[in-house]
């Protein structure tokens, strides 16, 4: 209980003096969570070697969701803001009027954002009623834009091409670093499926000063490749 | 490198101002009442003071140069002219496009030097550890078998 409260203490102190973000801090604790409401029960009623094929199993289901999260990137590029954007675009260029644009634009959006979009469309039918601004930051945004009808093909017109090229950096940007972890990821499943099986053969034990070395090299092993991601900065 | 680069949130909220008809400076002034964005808030602030400045010039001169990015300083220089009055939308548009051009190719250097930098990690820690996790029981073998 003391070693979960310190490691808790310790991340609580980088989250405070801005060495980790506020994501990352969520995702370590879900996985100290995770690893002590599974992991160390595990490792008390089985033993080491259970935990260590757990642990590596842990790893393999993380490496797929990760290669999961890289294929739907790349399908996903053409996201729904834009397609719905640039449905109204369209609509507005061929001479509908902004409410017919809009109806059009939801009745041809997939259907996943639909119900999303139909509740943006009440919002939007009522447009001089100033009283009401929406909170979602999309349909805040296409309220103002939409609020000065003059100007407002301009500023969708370039709402996309800055979304279209958010995204397109993004993606970019990302699979790289998924791909860097995701290299972390593999060393780190096959260090604990080697480990869980010298378990098995029984040649290891956790009291000899090597396999301590070698976990904490393991632990400072991901400890650096983090903080060689989180020193990148743009040099714009 | 998931976030966009300083500059061009400054050139991309510019051109949205301008676009909705609003002046520059008058973008300054909420942006530093409402803003959100901190170090984007202290930059408008710091030009709408040193353009307050009797020596503004001297200021602008300082302000700019003490800017370590070069695309930061050629949108003080857009927002030194459009503080004294002249046209700048097409000028940060241009910028806005140039941004884009260096993103890419920053961010083709950093991907190059990422697998390099990804060697570290593996060199320095996980290799040994994995060494340390193979040769253990064989050392423990030869010992047992009085080798060494």
């Amino acid at each position: 209980m003391f070693e979960w409260m310190s490691v808790f203490g310790i991340l609580c102190f980088y989250k405070q003096k801005k060495f980790i973000s506020i994501k990352d801090f969520n995702s370590l604790i879900k996985v100290f969570l995770f690893i002590k409401l599974i992991g160390v029960p595990l490792l008390i009623v089985a033993n080491l070697q259970a935990f260590s094929i757990f642990c590596s199993l842990s790893f393999l289901i993380y490496i797929f969701l990760i290669y999961q999260k890289i294929y739907r990137q790349k399908k996903e590029f053409q996201n729904w803001k834009i397609c719905f954007l640039q449905s109204i675009l369209t609509h507005l260029r061929l001479g509908a009027g902004l409410q017919i644009a809009l109806r059009r634009s939801v009745d041809e959006s997939p259907v996943r954002v639909k119900e999303k979009l139909e509740n943006l469309l009440e919002i939007l039918k009522n447009l001089q009623n100033k009283s009401y601004i929406p909170r979602d930051s999309f349909a805040k945004k296409l309220y103002f834009i939409l609020l000065n009808s003059n100007q407002c093909v301009d500023q969708i017109e370039r709402w996309v091409f800055v979304l279209k090229n958010q995204k397109l950096y993004k993606n970019k940007a990302q699979t790289q670093l998924t791909q860097f972890r995701l290299q972390q990821l593999i060393i780190s499943a096959l260090y604990f499926l080697m480990f869980g099986l010298l378990m098995k053969s029984g040649k290891l034990n956790l009291k000899l000063f090597s396999l301590q070395l070698s976990l904490m090299l393991m632990a400072l092993g991901y400890l650096f490749s983090k903080y060689i991601l989180s020193k990148y900065k743009w040099r714009l | 490198m998931t976030t966009t680069p300083l500059s061009l949130d400054l050139v991309q909220l510019c051109i949205d101002g301008l676009m909705e008809g609003k002046s520059l400076k008058a973008l300054a002034q909420t942006l530093i009442v409402t803003g959100t964005n901190t170090k984007v808030q202290a930059l408008f602030q710091k030009s709408v003071f040193v353009h307050s400045h009797a020596q503004k010039e001297i200021k602008w001169n300082a302000f700019i140069k003490s800017q370590s990015s070069l695309s930061l300083r050629a949108f003080l220089r857009i927002l030194k002219q459009a503080y004294e009055g002249y046209p700048s939308l097409e000028q940060l548009k241009v910028l806005e496009a140039e941004i884009y051009k260096l993103m890419e190719e920053e961010m083709e250097s950093y991907n190059l030097s990422l697998s390099y930098k990804a060697l570290l990690p593996t060199f320095l820690f996980y290799f040994p550890a994995l060494l340390l996790l193979i040769f253990t029981p064989l050392y423990q073998e030869f010992i047992q078998l009085g080798l060494i």
